[in-house]
């Protein structure tokens, strides 16, 4: 064992050890033994998902990160042994919103990848796989300590932090894990559907708030960090509360006409763009671009959500409307549309939605209503209306 | 409370995971895994229907013979066909793809059921006649493609699995595509009683043949159907000299055998088999790398063995071809079959995986309970150490130790 992995064998394990206690196993163990169970059928599926959801890593020290990083590791190769035997394949996601354990396999297999899974969650996970885990993140840490892009995510977790001024405590009806499963269900369904599908008004989304039974937050001056560095890249990312009300939906659809945007403007000197909703109901906007470019590029966009906001004060988004800008957002909802429908078509990734939305405090009925065929679709000026009450919290700069 | 759930899953449905909802009662299901009909429209395309009733996106593909020797063609074809309809998709958010897999030129567009007339006249586009506006693009990417392969060790080794170079003499060639070529291969791949198109989604089959039946190009004339002479001639109008310089740091060694047909189920399982197996034989001073082409209708496997010296190199790639024998796969053989498994059970989930494998596991018949993605899975249900013979018997009979080191 070579030194870096006995620096992070010191400085996590202990932690990680306790993450693995809490809050998965406490807060499977406060739901009984057998935590609720999402089920939702689908009339066509020709595979079926499970996932465990688990919510995402708080802002704290680097050690804890480690910790949760190598629990994480070491319960995803803990599930993939115990579903060795079946036909399903089990990956790891994870982001701002959350960690997901997503298990895809054949319909006829899903009940007992489902219990294997709910075994390895309710037990303790073999020290071997902790071992592993710990190699292979002292392996990685190896490269990634003391990289710009690592230095650039320290700011600006800090700096979310900083912003925060949003309870660090979850809020009442917030979970601690959700399990949800989608598949095959009867075909008498299937029909209506089917007819709903085609034509005819789009669902109303459910109306799930991003931010319910949250605090308001107080409003503050933005906080901007410039991080001076000799490099060739610059790194810039920004925090964004929505306003009250938001929901899910909206705040998702906003997301995806935002990388719409940013993507129809792509040319080599932005290198990354990635937009997410974080637990705390936070727009983040992280880019990479070239270091004389990333100025530009941090005008394009405060320029694409002041467009999208300004559809809002301006009425019709409809295509053929007066204003470029709603032309522009109404051509872009229809990708987002579009986008979103195939993401829901994927079981895995429409258990993960609905595993999301339990996370942040839905109910199972608003969970469904979320992921229910044919998909959710918010009127375009609902989608500018939370543009429009967009409000910067937070914006790094690091390598000016 | 979390009742025992074999009896409904095992009609296919999720609902009886649900705890206190009272028992559902369920319509026979069908299996996705086969689709609900294919129709062979006289001098038109096959058409395979999956309704997929309440899926809230639909899925088309359309599928081309293409002869061997004629993937670098076909790479161009597919490429023209991919960037005159890009910008149709995105705006969409449909996903676009295309390329050679099993011996076919195929393109599919997946996306909202509320697009799919657009997703219809987006097929139509990427089947349609190549202009010759955009060829030059194209054929020139495909150029700088196999040049750049011809550079290195392990991108000859991919040359030599996708066929796309000739050897004459001692001397290696690359094929000079023309705008010529592209064309005449359209007409005579995707003459329209060639083409096969699979439908997704909660399409009404008016619609479909409405929409779809005129895809392509006219069927070819009976006196052109056998006749393979104009691509056999085209096929020799160009080539170029190839430039394969010698690696200076290392040696290298490669092997490229077939194990069988692409998707054959046992084919597919010995190849994971092999992958477990060389990931665990451990080769002290040099690497080794498995590489796979499912371009043609056969399944080519490469290994590529890099040491710093020619006799270590030659050593790495004997263990690696030991691995492949009767001997070296048996320990394996149960850990290819479940990841075999497993791969097309979880690739079939998705709208764009489904129409893949229905194209790959075809049959003329809708009940064939050899074909389709089913039946795949079913043979691989089914394999025994016993059916590994088959797979070592294609590899002993397609061995070949090609030179790629400059």
């Amino acid at each position: 064992m070579n030194r870096a992995t006995l620096a992070v064998l010191a400085t996590a394990l202990p932690a990680a050890v306790l993450a693995l206690s809490s809050p998965v196993r406490a807060g499977l163990r406060a739901e009984q033994s057998r935590p609720p169970l999402l089920v939702v059928e689908r009339a066509w599926s020709a595979a079926a998902s499970a996932v465990l959801g688990l919510p995402a890593a708080p802002g704290g020290s680097a050690a804890e990160a480690r910790a949760l990083h190598i629990a994480d590791r070491a319960l995803l190769a803990t599930l993939r042994e115990a579903v060795a035997g079946a036909p399903a394949r089990v990956t790891l996601e994870r982001d701002g919103s959350g960690r997901y354990f997503v298990a895809t396999t054949a319909p006829d297999a899903l009940e007992e990848v489902l219990q294997a899974m709910r075994r390895v969650a309710a037990g303790p996970l073999p020290s071997r796989h902790l071992a592993d885990a710990v190699e292979a993140l002292a392996r990685e840490a190896a490269f990634r300590d003391g990289s710009p892009k690592s230095g650039f995510d320290s700011v600006f977790a800090a700096s979310l932090s900083d912003a925060a001024a949003v309870p660090s405590r979850p809020a009442p009806g917030v979970r601690d894990s959700a399990w949800v499963v989608v598949g095959p269900g009867p075909r008498s369904s299937a029909a209506d559907a089917g007819a709903d599908a085609r034509g005819g008004d789009p669902p109303q989304p459910p109306g799930l708030a991003l931010l319910r039974s949250r605090r308001r937050v107080a409003p503050r001056e933005p906080l901007r960090i410039e991080v001076s560095a000799d490099l060739v890249t610059t790194w810039v990312g920004s925090a964004y509360h929505f306003p009250s009300g938001t929901t899910f939906v909206q705040a998702h659809f906003l997301r995806l006409i935002l990388e719409g945007w940013i993507e129809s403007l792509r040319d080599p000197s932005l290198y990354e763009f990635a937009a997410e909703i974080d637990s705390s109901g936070r727009l983040l906007v992280r880019f990479s671009a070239s270091r004389g470019s990333a100025g530009e590029w941090e005008a394009r966009l405060d320029e694409a959500l002041a467009s999208v906001a300004a559809v809002a004060e301006g009425g019709s988004v409809e295509p053929g409307a007066a204003k470029p800008g709603a032309q522009r957002v109404a051509t872009l909802m229809r990708r987002a549309r579009g986008v979103w429908s195939r993401r829901m078509a994927d079981p895995g990734a429409c258990a993960r939605a609905a595993a999301e939305a339990l996370l942040r405090g839905a109910s199972a009925e608003e969970a469904k209503a979320l992921v229910a065929t044919p998909p959710v679709s918010p009127s375009p000026s609902s989608v500018a209306g939370a543009a429009k009450g967009l409000r910067l919290a937070a914006r790094v700069l690091y390598g000016t | 409370m979390f009742l025992s759930t074999g009896l409904l899953l095992a009609a296919g449905t999720v609902g009886a995971l649900q705890a206190g909802d009272g028992p559902a009662v369920d319509l026979p299901v069908a299996d996705p895994l086969v689709p609900d009909s294919v129709l062979a429209l006289p001098r038109g395309p096959t058409l395979v229907l999956e309704r997929a009733a309440g899926l809230a996106v639909a899925g088309l593909r359309i599928s081309a013979p293409v002869e061997p020797g004629w993937h670098g063609v076909a790479r161009a074809l597919v490429d023209q066909a991919l960037e005159r309809t890009r910008a149709q998709a995105t705006a969409i958010g449909a996903s676009l793809r295309g390329g050679v897999e099993d011996g076919r030129i195929a393109y599919q567009v997946v996306g909202d059921l509320r697009d799919v007339d657009e997703l219809a006249w987006i097929a139509r586009r990427l089947a349609s006649l190549p202009a010759d506006e955009g060829s030059g693009a194209a054929l020139a990417r495909e150029e700088a493609r196999l040049e750049r392969l011809a550079e290195t060790p392990q991108g000859r080794l991919v040359l030599e699995l996708t066929e796309s170079w000739s050897k004459d003499g001692g001397e290696r060639r690359l094929p000079v595509v023309g705008a010529k070529e592209v064309r005449e291969l359209w007409r005579r791949s995707h003459a329209r009683d060639r083409l096969r198109v699979f439908v997704l989604g909660d399409v009404p089959v008016p619609w479909l043949l409405a929409d779809l039946s005129r895809l392509g190009a006219p069927p070819l004339e009976a006196a052109d159907r056998g006749d393979r002479s104009g691509l056999a001639g085209l096929a020799a109008s160009g080539s170029r000299p190839a430039s394969s310089p010698k690696t200076p740091l290392y040696a290298w060694s490669a092997a490229t055998f077939s194990f069988g047909r692409t998707g054959d189920p046992v084919a597919t399982a010995a190849v994971e088999a092999l992958r477990a197996g060389l990931a665990k034989l451990a080769v002290p001073g040099a690497v080794l790398r498995l590489h796979a082409s499912r371009e043609g209708a056969d399944g080519l496997l490469g290994i590529t063995s890099r040491a710093w010296r020619e006799d270590a190199a030659d050593a790495a790639l004997a263990a690696a071809l030991a691995v492949a024998t009767e001997e070296g796969l048996e320990p394996w053989w149960r850990v290819g079959v479940d990841e075999a498994r497993r791969r097309l059970a979880t690739a079939v989930g998705t709208p764009d995986g489904w129409l893949a494998l229905a194209d790959r596991y075809f049959s003329p018949d809708s009940r064939d309970a050899a074909a389709w993605p089913r039946g795949a899975l079913k043979r691989l249900d089914s394999l025994t150490t016993a059916d590994l013979a088959v797979a070592l018997d294609r590899l002993g009979k397609t061995l070949a130790r090609p030179r790629i080191d400059g």
